[in-house]
Order: structure tokens, then sequence, then C-alpha cells
């Protein structure tokens, strides 16, 4: 996990703690717990998920597919959201299905694009 | 299909050959159809087969072009997507009731469309800031329209390109911790530098709700 985290650029006093809560693995001796309010914890939780995510994308251009959003959860949504919005100077292509009923809860952008499939 | 089609393009450089010492120029032509067959006692040419597929496949290679190799559309089914074929239309075929629609292969797999093949081309310059930035595609369409199967294509298209495929669950936060470790593994995130020029496999739909 360090290294997958180190090689994604991230800070590992900060990643590692949150990515081991995150996944409910021991955390190792030498990391200390995070002392930050639930709220910040979950922010900063979502950044390091989002640039592990981005790391990826750095050595080869990365898709990620995210299908279905209609059932998505309001987190995964969030997780999302930050990738759309953070994700423009990453080679990255973020591909996503849902059914018509689907309202993005994220304003469109100019790297956004929308393909509507009408039999 | 493949043998068919190096069997075509042998005989285009054996004809190459023969042009330049001044002899005759062979040609050939392929049909294959596909269907059910019962095959008696006996083997190689003495086999006795009991079925309609044989028949269709003979009428299907005289109806083809020279040079070229020609499949009904019983065949076109099994390996759509796969060849790049020409549409020939339906033909009348001598002793069959119904027409037979008949495509020509033009291409096998590897070399598909324009962007595989301008990796023959002048080598790219310039367009870094355009090949660098983030994108993002919504694909929107009532239930089996064929929103899965339209990024599987796309994958598919893009497959000899470097780039990593992440497949996400939809509900990736909501899942056990030990669901999301092992969408983490799928995604390649443990091991970015083994899978690096290659793409995680296709896991189908993500739509695994826990």
């Amino acid at each position: 996990m360090e290294r997958a985290l180190g090689s994604a650029g991230l800070s590992l006093n900060e990643a590692v703690p949150l990515v081991a809560e995150f996944l409910n693995l021991p955390l190792p001796d030498r990391y200390q717990e995070l002392l930050m309010a639930p709220e910040q914890k979950r922010r900063r939780l979502f950044a390091t998920l989002a640039e592990w995510m981005f790391g990826g994308a750095r050595p080869q251009p990365v898709v990620i597919v995210v299908e279905d959003l209609h059932w998505a959860d309001p987190s995964t949504l969030e997780l999302i959201q930050i990738l759309l919005e953070q994700g423009a100077s990453v080679p990255l292509l973020l591909l996503c299905s849902a059914r018509p009923e689907f309202r993005a809860p994220w304003p469109m952008r100019a790297h956004h694009a929308q393909l509507a499939l009408n039999g | 299909m493949r043998a068919c089609l190096r069997i075509a393009d042998s005989l285009t450089a054996l004809n190459n050959r023969l042009a330049k010492s001044g002899r005759p120029l062979l040609s050939l032509r392929v049909g294959i159809h596909t269907g059910p067959a019962v095959v008696g006692d006996g083997t190689g040419k003495g086999a006795a087969v009991f079925s309609e597929t044989p028949n269709v496949a003979a009428r299907v290679q005289t109806a083809a072009e020279p040079n070229s190799v020609f499949i009904t559309s019983a065949v076109h089914r099994l390996v759509s997507g796969l060849f790049v074929v020409d549409d020939r239309r339906a033909h009348e075929l001598k002793g069959l009731a119904s027409p037979v629609q008949l495509y020509r292969v033009v291409r096998p797999p590897g070399v598909r469309g324009r962007l595989q093949a301008a990796r023959g081309l002048t080598p790219f310059v310039g367009r870094e800031e355009e090949l660098s930035l983030g994108q993002a595609l919504l694909v929107i369409g009532e239930a089996g329209i064929g929103k899965s199967r339209l990024l599987q294509e796309f994958h598919d298209r893009i497959g000899e390109s470097p780039h990593g495929w992440s497949p996400l669950a939809n509900n990736f936060l909501r899942l056990r911790p030990s669901m999301r470790l092992a969408e983490c593994s799928n995604n390649g995130w443990w091991d970015r530098v083994r899978h690096r020029g290659t793409s995680s496999a296709w896991n189908g739909r993500s739509d695994r709700r826990v």
C-alpha cells in the first residue's frame, strides 16, 4: 500500500492512515492516527482516493468506467464529482453510463460530454 | 478465417512472382458457411456428410469474387466485430429456397480502423496539451439499449494503445471494506507499475451492490 500510494505522489503520513481505515487494514506502528474532525477526515479521504486514481494516469492514460450512475450512492457520486472537477489536467477519461432518469448533481464543464442513445 | 486471408495473401505474393516470369496468374475463391451436419463413417474424403451446410458453403464459394473470402450471415454472427467485412447483399444461391446474405472479409483483427492504421504514419508531433487533458463522457440511455456494449466496444477499439482501464463499482464508497480492497486491487491500484501498458480485464457490469 505504501508503494502504491507513494508512487501516486501522495504524502504517506496522511494517506496511509486514511486508506488503512477506509479498507479496514491495521495501521503499522510507525504511522500515527490522524487527529481530524470526521468531516475533514472524509474530505481528505476523498481527495486521497482521487489523487490515488490520478496517480495511475501519470505513466499512461487511464479510463475510469462507472456504469449505471442512477444506482450510485451519494458518496460515490461525490467521489466521481471530485474526479470530474480535478481531473481536467490529468490524462484521464471518465466514462459513465446512466439511464435517462439520472440527474447529474454536478454542472457540465467544457471537458464534459453527454451522449444520448435513442434506439 | 485468418487462415483463408493468409492463403489469399500468399497467393497474391505468388502471383507477383508469376507475373514477373510471365506465367499465367492463379486466382482463388473461398466460401465459408456454418451449420449443423451429421458426419457418417469414414475419414477424409471418404466421410459421408449429411447436411445442407457443405452445399451452402460450396455455393458461397462459387458466388465469391475472385481472390476473396466470402462468408454467410451465419458466420458473420459468430465473428461480428472481429473482422472487417463488406456487405455483399443477399444472393440467390442455386438449390436454396431463400436468398443468402453474403459478406466479403476485408481485414483480420489487429488492423482496426484509421486510428490503428495511422500508427504506421509519420511520428506524432505536438498536441501534447490536448493529449494530456482529462475528459468525461456520460452515456445516457434506457435499460437494455446497449450502454455496456458501447463501452465494451470502445474498450476493444483502444485495446492496443497503452492505457489503464479501471471499472469502478458505482457503490464503491458503500462497499464493505473487504470489497473495497478487492475493488482497489481489481483496478490495479496496488501495482500500477506491473499494469503499465496493459489494461486490467473488463469486469463486466460494475453495478454490484451490497
